[in-house]
């Protein structure tokens, strides 16, 4: 008896669930929406600056490198028209790229910790930059 | 007859190397030194010297985290032979490195752990360094207000010690603060007000006269007026910025 009633239960409940589904889809597939109530998404290109192709890639030093030389070179490439500033905590230095854009400077570097900012401003204002710490020690480890 | 058997099997066990000497030929000796050299060198092509630069976010007597330049958590590890200095303070070492302190750490970098092990550590200061385009200047306060492409301004104070350039034919000129003009690209370097994050004393300022302002970085302010001398018009040298 008791077992006839769980699976009358159960009967009843699958007919509930599969009346209600075959409800919902009726109803949405008949609905109309009004045309007034659509509403159109319109996504803009947002891009107010034109990019000028501006780039910077440095070739040496390597970040975090660990020297015993005082000097160091900084090499790398740029947009030829752009012009390039080299700065420390200590130092400031300026270049000008080749017209292949590459360019090649040697900066002095002071005891310990150098965070060297390699600055390339373009001819129409903008700027990019990279930066790289040298540590600078005789002492062997 | 069972006890020396099984003290010959006692003695074949726990000497092995004993009672195979006689079998080891040239060639395994070589093929040992072969693998040891061969691992030697892993370990050493496994490591490099390298340097950390960065902000401490927490420490152990064996470890400092760090946040880098590059905003990156960078692990070292610290052990008896690590050497610890600070300009500031004679005894400095580990248990002085707190959240907030900038240290610079020498060491060997291993390159499958990522971690540092650290051979000196030294407090150190890192200035910020600023680029952006001058967006208003006061001339009785001795400050400009430099604004960035990541939209923030930042009141940059002139002192005696700031040493001003202006980049012009590919040479970096001295100049002082009176040609320094509103709408001029600017990179300025100095160190935080402790007590205002938008406040900046500056060690250097480069301004660039003849390079257009950046187009990344709108400003509305007017630019400087040229002082020339007349009769009635006496330019005020404060401008204001609208919002």
């Amino acid at each position: 008896m008791k077992k006839e009633k769980i699976i009358l239960s159960f009967t009843a409940l699958l007919i509930g669930v599969a009346v209600a589904v075959a409800s919902f889809y009726f109803y949405q597939t008949t609905r109309k929406v009004k045309s007034s109530e659509i509403k159109t998404i319109k996504i803009n290109d947002t891009s107010p600056t034109p990019s000028s192709g501006l780039f910077l890639t440095i070739d040496t030093p390597q970040d975090e490198e660990v020297v015993s030389e005082r000097t160091i070179k900084i090499s790398g490439k740029t947009t030829p028209d752009a012009s390039i500033v080299i700065l420390t905590q200590e130092s400031e230095e300026a270049a000008v790229p080749a017209k292949d854009g590459s360019f090649t400077t040697v900066i002095n570097l002071s005891q310990d910790e150098n965070i060297i900012e390699i600055n390339a401003v373009g001819a129409n204002g903008e700027i990019v930059k990279v930066k790289r710490v040298v540590l600078y020690s005789t002492e062997s480890f | 007859m069972k006890k020396l058997f099984f003290t010959i099997l006692a003695i074949s066990l726990i000497f092995p190397n004993l009672s195979f000497a006689q079998t080891q030929t040239p060639e395994s000796k070589i093929d040992v030194i072969k693998d040891k050299v061969a691992s030697r060198v892993a370990e050493l092509k496994l490591v490099e010297r390298r340097g950390v630069v960065g902000v401490v976010e927490s420490s152990t007597d064996t470890e400092i985290r760090v946040i880098d330049l590059n905003d990156k958590t960078r692990i070292i590890e610290v052990d008896e032979l690590t050497k610890f200095s600070s300009s500031d303070n004679a005894d400095f070492d580990i248990s002085d490195i707190e959240k907030g302190t900038k240290i610079s750490a020498i060491g060997l970098y291993n390159k499958e752990s990522k971690k540092l092990l650290a051979r000196f550590v030294n407090e150190i200061s890192i200035p910020v360094f600023l680029t952006g385009v001058i967006s208003a200047k006061d001339d009785k306060g001795f400050t400009i207000t430099l604004s960035t492409e990541e939209e923030k301004k930042y009141i940059v104070d002139v002192e005696n010690i700031t040493k001003s350039f202006s980049f012009e034919n590919g040479e970096l000129e001295t100049a002082g603060f009176t040609k320094i003009e509103t709408l001029q690209n600017a990179i300025v370097i100095g160190f935080t007000d402790p007590k205002d994050a938008n406040r900046i004393t500056a060690s250097r300022i480069i301004t660039f006269p003849n390079i257009p302002q950046n187009p990344r970085i709108a400003i509305d302010a007017e630019p400087t007026p040229t002082t020339k001398p007349s009769g009635n018009i006496s330019p005020s040298p404060i401008l204001e910025v609208e919002e």
